[in-house]
């Protein structure tokens, strides 16, 4: 009899313990770019991609990975969050080298030039867009939280977040998520990228800068963050150990002062270390302001069709990547370009009317 | 005994006080009623109830009642 | 530490892992330990007022311990010879010599607590009178009070404890540490239910073996309570912030009225939930504390209502303040004075009538140091006098109209019309002021706005509480209505759920927490409330 409740016992916590990991499963935060973005990678073939992307929205709104594919047989993947903190690089660079071993790590420098999130919140947000997209049982996730940790640690701001257990068990953060408007199932079963991971949005993808603020230059140099060092170097000495070739990239962008001055100090320290470091302007003779960007940080699908283009050849030129066309492993690759083409038509249409 | 349950019945009719043994534990009385008893027991016995005697036990059953007015009666 | 805390769980999941591994004869060390770590949670300094409390109830009962014992040695000693007269005698100096510690010891306890909750409360209205008959004097109030949790609720436990010792009802405890543990037991801390030495001093002697439907039945009452309290109360309480919390005039009678019931919806749920989480706590470590909550709103009468709701200070009121008063010296002679005089009626009624007041203020006040409670407790006071005092008019008019009580609408109309008497005793507390109470009671009463209640404007969703929210809030309010009409026929709900075949009872069980999980407020996303009686 005591053994019959004692064995019925385990049996329910077993069960509470799959329900409480089935409703972590359901209500997660994957109904975004992002999570789609790693989802598509992770199911890529072992070993079939050349290059890898590493940063923020400075990448997947520039890279057309299909393009670059279609031209040149090259399979170049962005692995983005958007404004992905310093913090999370590592992990997050983790997590991409699992299953595939790049030839060139192409890391955004947006990561590394911002400040501090401005209050708990933002900190909140900008750490569990990253850490949220990661497996749930995998360890790079618990390195995305310890480092989180860390960061708030050696922060010592005032209104600091805290690590509680709703970053572990996800379902704690979500599960207010039906109250949302449009709010399905559907859309929780975490869907894949249909375009390579490039980032394509109704309106934004098509539509012209209405404002921005003009670049301001500058030769100053001025210090990063010191967390944004701290973990920038952590990152270095990182990816040095793995032996991997890295190359720093800052896309082209209208700059603040701080901004400006704080790529110059990276573009030193950088380069001063053997890395190959491109802060790029906004050059005239490939782009029109106006009508290749949407806002002053991110190219149009038309900008991104140029910035392609030259990056295409860039890598092709400087890492010898080979031409994968045809292989049974990229087969994923094959045909999205056409399909961002016709998304992109699509989008036209609507936005002309 | 008679005259108790008599001055308990003009109180609560509705009760059969002959068979009741938990009229406070199941809250067949409440405190007004207690109140009402008391100031009965108070004038047609003559006695002090004091606040000592307000106990569950005394007011359980009308048998209770009528123990604990013969005991306060032989104190006084 | 808040007992919808996921902190509150673990803590609770290691004391249980701890309390019954441990040798019985330490289970009560293991509680206490707990019970002083859980009070450490909400500051230290407030640690000295608890305990401070505790060694002047444990010494003082001793006290009147030692007095009584040497009562009853000096009666064995003269033996059964003893005269009428002497036995008296002895009686009565024993009984003052107590009486002094009681009374000594109970204002001391007392006073603390009136201190820390209604000194300011006090300030505040002298200065006011001061102001009404235009004296130039200003007292300041305290600034920076510490008000210890639950200090109301073990205050009330360690008065209830002396005057039993006082009146002898059972021997003190000699014990420092059980005592100790009876004023700090962590599921009872926070809000109640307020317990009696004689019935839960008696299970801290006991040795608790453990018990596998002690345990099943814990964690069942406690999801409960989290239902009520995190899916209900908290639910409807953006509602009853956004209708109440503004200013006053801006709402019209039928959203006050929509407010008053998600307020009286709220701080049931909130209160009696808490006490479910409290019980099923304390019954996972295999204590049974008293029932706090009947169904309240289901009561006929406002004196029925007051049997149900927070039963354990009413229970605690008619004992200590209740009874005195009404077999006070003054009282019963004004009675006998009246009797004597041929008014054997209003003899009769008066301690029914004085009484009430006397404790509603008290209830009043116990609820908070304003004047607003004040009226809420003389309102209660009024209609409870009243009804006894109009009851044999009532009964005429009953008898004149054939109106059968038996019949199940009588009893429904006399539930309904109760509800909204308490229901505008509630909105006399939860309103800004007096004057703000009065006339939201008074728009309830004269204006109606159809649109609002047809739902025709939509309005009802802008107050807190979404289409989406809206509807989850009534599915789980049908669910709260159902259970309770079956617990008022009787049906113990737990014992019946273990009788049904377990492919029932489980599915049961997940879809209560898929309920509770999915639809409770809670996370970072939302800070649940505090507890509202938490503060009391």
């Amino acid at each position: 009899m005591k053994n019959k409740k004692l064995v019925r016992s385990l049996v329910f916590a077993v069960l509470v313990f799959a329900l409480l990991l089935t409703l972590c499963d359901l209500f997660e935060y994957n109904n975004d770019h992002s999570s789609q973005r790693l989802q598509t990678y992770q199911d890529l073939d072992r070993n079939s991609v050349d290059a890898l992307i590493l940063g923020t929205s400075g990448m997947d709104r520039f890279w057309i990975g299909a393009k670059a594919y279609e031209e040149h047989g090259m399979t170049v993947y962005p692995i983005t969050v958007e404004a992905m903190p310093s913090w999370v690089t590592i992990p997050m660079l983790k997590e991409a080298t699992k299953r595939q071993n790049p030839k060139v790590v192409v890391v955004d420098l947006r990561s590394f030039v911002g400040d501090y999130p401005s209050n708990s919140t933002k900190f909140d947000i900008h750490s569990r867009r990253a850490i949220d997209i990661l497996d749930f049982f995998s360890l790079t996730r618990f390195e995305a939280i310890a480092n989180t940790h860390k960061t708030i640690r050696l922060a010592e701001v005032e209104d600091a977040p805290v690590i509680d257990l709703s970053y572990f068990l996800t379902f704690i953060r979500y599960h207010g998520m039906w109250e949302e408007d449009g709010f399905s199932f559907d859309e929780l079963k975490n869907p894949k990228s249909k375009y390579m991971g490039f980032y394509m949005h109704p309106t934004w993808t098509v539509s012209p800068m209405v404002d921005y603020t003009p670049t301001v230059d500058t030769d100053e140099r001025i210090p990063l963050e010191p967390l944004c060092q701290y973990w920038l170097d952590e990152f270095l000495s990182y990816t040095e150990k793995q032996d991997y070739e890295v190359m720093f990239m800052q896309t082209p962008s209208t700059r603040t002062r701080n901004e400006a001055g704080r790529l110059n100090t990276l573009k030193d320290y950088l380069t001063e270390k053997g890395y190959e470091c491109l802060v790029l302007d906004i050059d005239e003779n490939i782009y029109d302001l106006e009508t290749d960007f949407y806002n002053d940080g991110h190219v149009n699908y038309y900008g991104a069709e140029k910035f392609t283009e030259w990056f295409a050849k860039y890598l092709k030129e400087n890492y010898e990547l080979p031409d994968r066309r045809g292989d049974e492993k990229c087969e994923d690759w094959e045909g999205v370009y056409d399909v961002i083409k016709d998304q992109v038509k699509v989008y036209e249409e609507s936005l002309a009317k | 005994m008679e005259k108790l349950l008599e001055i308990l019945g003009q109180i609560r009719s509705d009760i059969d006080f002959t068979k009741e043994t938990t009229l406070v534990d199941d809250g067949v009385l409440d405190s007004f009623d207690i109140v009402s008893i008391v100031s009965e027991l108070t004038m047609e016995y003559d006695i002090d109830i004091s606040i000592d005697d307000m106990t569950a036990e005394n007011f359980n059953s009308a048998e209770a009642m009528h123990e604990m007015i013969l005991r306060i009666q032989d104190e006084d | 530490m808040a007992y919808t805390s996921l902190g509150f769980l673990g803590f609770l999941g290691l004391v249980i892992l701890v309390y019954y591994l441990v040798p019985k004869k330490y289970q009560w060390a293991v509680l206490l330990t707990a019970s002083y770590i859980f009070y450490l949670f909400s500051g230290v300094a407030q640690l000295a007022f608890i305990l401070g409390t505790t060694v002047v109830t444990y010494v003082s009962a001793l006290l009147m311990q030692k007095k009584r014992d040497a009562y009853k040695a000096e009666l064995a000693a003269i033996g059964p010879d003893i005269t009428r007269e002497k036995k008296q005698e002895l009686k009565k100096t024993a009984g003052n010599k107590i009486r002094r510690v009681q009374f000594a010891s109970v204002i001391a306890v007392l006073l603390v607590l009136a201190v820390v909750k209604y000194l300011n409360f006090a300030i505040e209205s002298t200065n006011t009178i001061f102001n009404v008959f235009n004296i130039d004097a200003y007292l300041s109030p305290v600034e920076k009070m510490i008000v210890p949790l639950g200090i109301s609720f073990y205050s009330f436990q360690a008065m209830g404890y002396l005057i039993d010792i006082g009146r002898g009802r059972y021997a003190a405890e000699k014990h420092f540490g059980r005592l100790a543990l009876f004023l700090s037991f962590f599921p009872t801390i926070v809000q109640g239910p307020i317990n009696r030495y004689g019935d839960l001093g008696a299970q801290f002697n006991k040795e608790h073996s453990f018990d596998y439907d002690n345990l099943k039945f814990g964690a069942q009452l406690m999801l409960w309570g989290f239902f009520k309290k995190m899916v209900i109360a908290d639910r409807a309480a953006p509602a009853v912030a956004a209708i109440f919390g503004s200013n006053y005039a801006d709402y019209n009678g039928s959203v006050y009225f929509f407010g008053m019931l998600m307020y009286v919806l709220q701080i049931y749920c909130d209160f009696s939930g808490g006490i479910d989480i409290a019980r099923g706590a304390a019954q996972t470590l295999g204590f049974n504390l008293p029932q706090n909550f009947e169904r309240p709103y289901f009561s006929t009468s406002v004196a029925d209502y007051w049997r149900r709701w927070h039963a354990t200070l009413g229970a605690w009121m008619r004992e200590y303040v209740f009874y005195p008063v009404m077999l006070s010296k003054p009282l019963t002679k004004i009675s006998k004075a009246l009797r004597k005089s041929g008014k054997a009626k209003l003899a009769k009624l008066v301690p029914s009538v004085v009484t009430p007041f006397v404790v509603f203020f008290l209830i009043g006040i116990w609820h908070g140091a304003n004047w607003k409670y004040v009226a809420f407790g003389l309102y209660n006071a009024t209609i409870v006098a009243g009804s006894v005092a109009l009851a044999p008019v009532f009964k005429k008019a009953i008898e004149k109209l054939h109106i059968n009580t038996e019949a199940f609408s009588w009893k429904l109309f006399t539930i309904v019309r109760t509800f909204l008497v308490l229901g505008i005793s509630k909105i006399l507390v939860k309103s800004p002021g007096l004057k703000a109470a009065l006339h939201i009671i008074k728009s309830i009463f004269t204006e109606v706005d159809l649109d609002f209640v047809f739902g025709l404007d939509g309005k009802i969703f802008s107050l807190g509480i979404d289409e989406k929210n809206m509807f989850v809030l009534f599915v789980a309010v049908l669910i709260l209505l159902g259970v309770s009409v079956l617990q008022e026929n009787g049906m113990k709900m737990r014992e019946t759920l273990s009788k049904q075949n377990i492919v029932f009872r489980w599915a049961v069980y997940f879809i209560a927490l898929i309920f509770v999980l999915v639809f409770g407020i809670y996370g970072p996303a939302y800070d649940a409330a505090d507890f509202i009686y938490g503060a009391y």
